[in-house]
């Protein structure tokens, strides 16, 4: 191993300790979180999200369209017009910060917790 | 001489044909490994690391893209989008790769050129999606992906130098 071998195994190992204990410290905090949705890049939905919540919903942009349940404190894309289906592969997400992306229709589906203001403003 | 030459401009270009090859099929066999879709170890890097080695800066990046386009044929996947994700990381870790090789290839071996090849694929795949869906959410994935990334590029780089050593007489040497 040379010098800047060493380095690199260095700041995989800092990366790896900073990741775990990001993943760990986010969902701790698991009241008042939403799902924000967005489309072309701009946000087209947000449902606050809780165990009751309950939608089958179909998002468009302008390359296609995805159909998204929510269900149990979960989302999903149950279809999708796009070519890949990695994002119908993906199958549910349920923690807070997770996300679906389908890239060739440019949707995203985002859980996101209490912080932003723009949910308190929707929820409230 | 004129006849010497082009004989070493076709072996190159034979060598760098079934390099490109080579890359197609590890693209379209490998299998999809962690959490977040579509990630791969990404074995495809594996033959433009060998092209860099071997023949220079030009032909890693022509490897580089022509691999990327072509696995994209051969899946029947040309949308535009996913194409330019897959090129973009494929090229700029081509490109980052070649810097570190020609600046300071004193202090890192072919896996430290190799780890930082796979870091640069990820992190312009993600600024990429990034920018097309606007997402600032997905900074949640950016430190398992940088990390994914250089163990990826660990992997591809312990494979590619085995590769390099046995291959080195042959194509070094054989006519």
């Amino acid at each position: 191993m040379k010098k800047g071998d060493k380095l690199l195994a260095l700041i995989l190992v800092v990366v790896f300790i900073f990741a775990i204990g990001q993943y760990t410290f986010i969902n701790i905090s698991k009241t008042k979180r939403a799902i924000i949705i967005r489309s072309d890049g701009e946000i087209v939905q947000q449902i606050p999200l809780n165990e009751t919540t309950e939608i089958i919903t179909t998002i468009k942009s302008k390359e296609g369209a995805v159909t998204v349940q929510i269900k149990n404190g979960k989302v999903h894309i149950i279809e999708s017009t796009c070519h890949d289906k990695l994002c119908v592969k993906q199958g549910w997400i349920s923690r807070t910060g997770e996300s679906i992306v389908c890239l060739p229709n440019r949707i995203s589906i985002s859980i996101v917790g209490e912080e932003k203001n723009e949910i308190d403003s929707i929820t409230h | 001489m004129k006849s010497t030459q082009s004989r070493i401009k076709l072996k190159e270009l034979i060598y760098l044909s079934i390099l490109i090859a080579l890359g197609i099929v590890l693209n379209l066999l490998e299998p999809p490994i962690s959490p977040i879709p579509g990630a791969k170890l990404g074995l495809a890097n594996i033959v433009i690391l060998l092209a860099l080695l071997f023949f220079g800066e030009s032909e890693a990046i022509v490897v580089a893209l022509l691999r990327a386009v072509l696995s994209a044929f051969f899946k029947g996947m040309l949308h535009p989008i996913p194409l330019f994700t897959s090129m973009g990381g494929s090229v700029m870790a081509a490109i980052a790769m070649i810097l570190v090789y020609d600046l300071c290839r004193k202090h890192f071996s072919i896996v430290g050129i190799s780890i930082i090849g796979g870091i640069v694929n990820n992190l312009t795949q993600f600024f990429i999606v990034l920018y097309i869906t606007r997402n600032s959410a997905l900074w949640y994935y950016f430190p398992i992906l940088l990390f994914l990334g250089g163990i990826s590029g660990w992997i591809i780089g312990l494979i590619t130098k085995i590769l390099y050593n046995k291959m080195k007489t042959v194509v070094k040497n054989g006519t």
